[in-house]
């Protein structure tokens, strides 16, 4: 049985996340999510829609539309996030190493490593010419 | 996001964020912060009143740590709550710059 289903549009721009934290705070508030999953939710979406947004190259190819549905079953929170940019897996990307030194610490990257630490299930499939990332959250 | 810098008689800079440090907060931040550490040798950034923290945010942290480092100073993160805690570990930052849980501390280890 399906607990809710919320859902948020926006386009992938940086000023239009402020809407998107604001719902998704909203949402977690409104289904008194537990906090250690309202924050993996958080988390997961501001990495993913970073992703988008920094995928977004201005030539036509990139995405137009953002779509978030969050909803609950028994425990288990799922999160979808859709968009209708060229194919993007980040589900491919090699495992994050640790650099042992700051040296040697890349400045970017972490956002895939983050989503696969803090969602218990992370899925990918290209559906209807657009990229779904799913999340299970526990 | 907010970014207050507190400049201590003893040399060494507290810097203490407030706010989400997602993707607008990050970018709120950026420049502010990267030129902070551009200019300084011994700096505390205090993380208490940080509730979010996202990679952008790590970003930032890490290149103005390295930009410290370049300068042969040191740069140590205060008092991060849990949830950012976790991200942080999670990420491995805390084997490349200190995350220190009290102020006196972070202010001695940064002197050094």
């Amino acid at each position: 049985m399906v607990g809710f289903i919320e859902v948020f549009e926006l386009r992938p721009q940086v000023a239009e996340t402020a809407g998107l934290t604001d719902w998704i705070l909203g949402v977690c508030a409104k289904h008194s999510l537990p906090d250690k999953i309202a924050f993996a939710l958080q988390l997961c979406l501001d990495e993913t829609v970073a992703n988008i947004i920094e995928h977004n190259t201005g030539d036509g190819r990139g995405a137009a539309e953002i779509v978030v549905s969050v909803s609950q079953e028994d425990a288990q929170v799922m999160m979808t996030v859709t968009d209708d940019g060229v194919e993007f897996n980040p589900t491919t990307f090699a495992p994050w190493l640790a650099r042992p030194s700051l040296d040697e610490a890349p400045v970017g990257g972490l956002g895939i490593h983050l989503m696969r630490q803090f969602a218990a299930n992370l899925k990918y499939e290209r559906k209807e010419k657009r990229n779904c990332l799913h999340f299970v959250f526990i | 996001m907010e970014m207050q810098v507190e400049d201590l008689t003893n040399g060494v800079t507290v810097v203490a964020l407030r706010g989400r440090m997602d993707i607008i907060g990050a970018g709120a931040i950026d420049l502010k912060f990267s030129t902070m550490a551009g200019s300084k040798r011994s700096i505390v950034v205090d993380l208490s009143a940080v509730e979010f923290l996202a990679s952008l945010g790590i970003r930032v942290l890490v290149m103005g740590a390295k930009s410290v480092r370049s300068k042969g100073g040191k740069l140590v993160l205060l008092l991060p709550h849990d949830d950012v805690n976790a991200v942080l570990t999670t990420a491995g930052i805390d084997e490349i710059i200190p995350i220190v849980f009290d102020r006196a501390d972070a202010i001695a280890a940064v002197q050094n």
